[in-house]
């Protein structure tokens, strides 16, 4: 189990709010190969970003609260190592960029000065080298004229060489573990692929493992090898991103790749997954998709029985009673 | 990388050179900020500008330079430190155009530390150099009886603590251009001088409520929940407590000293600030670039004082501009009811409580002379904090 750089077992996050609990994030298991992309895909609210701040132990506390589980990663339980070891960590083990490249570099330092005090900190190194090692992840994340550029500020550039800066940022200690969450979505399409592309040489480059957060299925497809489903605070489906794609065993999955558009299909109004994404502080019964599943939203035992993530084949794992209808073939 | 330094068109701006030249645009905050250097000049040079001892005397055929001699040591350190900041800032302009961004800040220090050392070692040794000596010898009866030459005397000839009982409230004439006070003291002379009490209360005063505010404020705001909520309890308390009667109900017990009322006022009056960074640490610590640079494993002290105060410590200086006005106020009422410096140390708001004379006479020029001091360099304070604060938003002028 050498090459599982990371591994969660029955991770759950809950938030105190002023209603009651919200959980947000119930009995999650995952693994991260080395080298590999784990992709987490869900609808917003579901509880994936809340994953990945657990992971880096950024959840705030309060109101935030790991209740369970263990985080183990390069052989620690990260949910057990004191504040100061969890910084050494950050930044240079597992790093992770954000969402909003707008607003995610802080206004009144340069990209240099920003790049250099990731660098200092963990490499102890004196400033002039640090810059000198910024300008040498700038060119590498592809940004032209970065001798020049690394002295800029970042409201002098625009959105994704904003985000070109944060992958130079996070890859800056080269840590073993990149967490992306929703990289591409505040970008426009063009920039979208060669943000990705970008992550996936540098992933190849420095056999780096990559947690990939997003709604995109897109993407997922293009990057990922394997993917875990998330709706409302738990995983419902497990796979390797192509059998994922070839046969969805879990409604909710089906129905994510019901709605994307196709080519071959104009002219026709997109599918939907009807209803919307039940209230982290009341859940339905039973199982949590049972309202908007075309399956079990009038069947006795998904209303009141809720589904674990059950092997339903080798390498194929759903939280559905009926996934077993699903299945194409023999696994 | 030398070879960067011929780029320095294309180096970035920052976000305080644009605030610096959203701030010159309007005269009125040039105007003000120009009454502000120009009353320091004074305070600086101020035993040169108003003192009773010549520049230069001759006697007997010899040049002496009493005025040099009779300088302190604190007033010699005062001019180092002037000229000082004045090189620093010479400098700093300079590292702008001439130094490329990543040698700067090192480049900074270095000069910083020079800075330092200079100072600390320059004053030092001139309070080792200069021991406290009395030169009671009357030049000007020297001039009078003829026995001098020849003398140059400063253009207020006469000392901020020298009595003349001759010369008691006179009014302004061609001796006393702003007359004299109840002692016979030029009122000129005692405004000079006083403008180095008024800007260091407002200074030093500031400092202290600065620091303790920003600390207060970034720990609640940072850590928020029941921290928050406990602190800002305490501060709200603080805040009902009427500030200056405080200040008078603390200084009855305190001996008079400036430095104590210094540190009065600064220990009173930090609870602006401390609510002004909270909001922003709270506003600020959500943000993702401070997400982003935990995510980066930065430390805390880091996180806090590099990362989120520079952003969120506009208000701050902008109010510290208006509580500098206010803590000169508040020195000038104190000592304008008698809480303040004993004389003869010269406050403005201690000589404008002479303007009833000692014989029940109204004396408009002990009262309008420091009373416009203190209305236009309280004032001056508030166009610069105004400006600043209309230069760091300007959304905020366009809605007044």
């Amino acid at each position: 189990m050498s090459d599982e750089i990371l591994k969660i077992e029955n991770l759950s996050v809950h938030f105190d709010t002023e209603d009651g609990v919200a959980k947000a994030v119930q009995e999650v298991n995952f693994e991260i190969r080395r080298g590999e992309t784990f992709a987490l895909v869900g609808e917003s609210g579901c509880g994936k970003s809340v994953t990945a701040l657990a992971m880096m132990r950024l959840i705030p506390v309060p109101p935030g609260r790991i209740v369970n589980g263990r985080i183990e990663f390069e052989g620690a339980n990260l949910l057990e190592l004191s504040e100061k070891q969890m910084r050494s960590i950050r930044g240079n083990k597992i790093a992770m960029i954000f969402q909003e490249p707008m607003t995610s570099l802080n206004p009144v330092f340069t990209i240099g000065d920003q790049i250099a005090e990731a660098i200092m900190l963990h490499q102890k190194k004196e400033y002039e080298a640090a810059w000198v090692d910024a300008v040498e992840i700038l060119k590498q994340v592809g940004i032209n004229e970065a001798e020049r550029r690394v002295s800029e500020y970042p409201h002098q550039m625009s959105g994704g060489m904003r985000q070109r800066v944060m992958i130079a940022m996070a890859m800056s200690c080269k840590p073993a573990l990149l967490i992306a969450d929703e990289p591409t979505t505040a970008l426009d399409v063009t920039i979208q692929a060669q943000i990705l592309e970008l992550i996936r040489e540098l992933q190849k480059q420095n056999n780096m493992s990559v947690l990939l957060i997003t709604h995109d299925l897109g993407v997922v497809a293009e990057r990922a090898n394997e993917v875990a489903v998330m709706y409302a605070s738990r995983i419902v489906e497990r796979a390797k991103a192509a059998d994922l794609f070839a046969n969805a065993l879990h409604p909710y999955t089906q129905g994510l790749l019901r709605s994307l558009p196709r080519l071959g299909h104009e002219g026709r109004r997109l599918e939907v997954i009807s209803g919307t994404v039940p209230n982290p502080l009341e859940f339905p019964s039973g199982c949590k998709f049972h309202p908007r599943c075309p399956v079990g939203h009038d069947d006795e035992k998904c209303r009141t029985c809720e589904p674990g993530l059950m092997e339903i084949a080798t390498g194929r794992r759903a939280a559905c009673w009926y996934a077993e209808r699903f299945l194409k073939g023999k696994g | 990388m030398k070879a960067e330094v011929k780029h320095n068109k294309a180096w970035g701006i920052s976000y305080g050179q644009l605030v610096a030249r959203e701030f010159f645009k309007n005269r009125l905050n040039v105007a003000g900020l120009a009454f502000i250097f120009v009353l320091f000049t004074v305070a600086v040079f101020a035993p040169l500008l108003a003192n009773d001892k010549p520049f230069a005397i001759k006697v007997d055929g010899a040049w002496k330079f009493p005025l040099f001699g009779a300088l302190g040591a604190v007033d010699y350190a005062v001019f180092l430190a002037a000229g000082v900041v004045i090189a620093m800032a010479v400098l700093i302009r300079r590292n702008q155009r001439t130094i490329a961004p990543m040698e700067r800040s090192s480049v900074l220090w270095r000069q910083f530390g020079a800075a330092f050392i200079v100072l600390v070692v320059g004053t030092a040794a001139m309070f080792y150099m200069l021991p406290e000596k009395l030169d009671a010898t009357d030049y000007k009866a020297m001039v009078a009886e003829g026995r001098a030459e020849k003398a140059v005397f400063a253009p207020v000839p006469y000392s901020f603590a020298r009595t003349d009982l001759a010369a008691r409230e006179e009014g302004p004439s061609g001796a006393h251009w702003l007359g004299t006070d109840d002692v016979g003291a030029d009122v000129l002379a005692r405004l000079i001088h006083g403008s180095r009490i008024s800007l260091s209360v407002g200074f030093v005063a500031v400092g202290i409520s600065c620091v303790i505010g920003i600390m207060v404020g970034a720990v609640l705001g940072y850590f928020g929940g029941k921290v928050d909520f406990i602190g800002m309890r305490f501060v709200e308390i603080m805040m009902a407590v009427p500030v200056f009667f405080l200040i008078l109900t603390i200084i009855s017990f305190w001996p008079r000293s400036l430095l104590n009322i210094m540190i009065i006022i600064g220990l009173t009056t930090w609870t602006g600030d401390a609510r002004f960074i909270r909001a922003e640490f709270l506003k600020l610590r959500k943000q993702d670039f401070v997400q982003a640079a935990v995510s980066l494993g930065l430390p805390l002290r880091s996180i806090l004082f590099k990362h989120i105060l520079p952003n969120g410590i506009a208000p701050v200086l902008v109010n510290a501009s208006f509580d500098i006005a206010g803590a000169i106020f508040i020195e000038a009422s104190l000592s304008f009811l008698g809480f303040g410096v004993a004389p003869p140390t010269p406050s403005w708001g201690q000589m404008l409580s002479l303007g009833v004379g000692t014989t029940g006479r109204f004396l408009w020029w002990l009262t309008l002379f420091p009373g416009m001091a203190i209305f236009v360099t309280v004032m001056a304070y508030n166009l610069v904090g105004e400006g600043l604060r209309d230069a760091i938003d300007p959304r905020l002028r366009k809605a007044a």
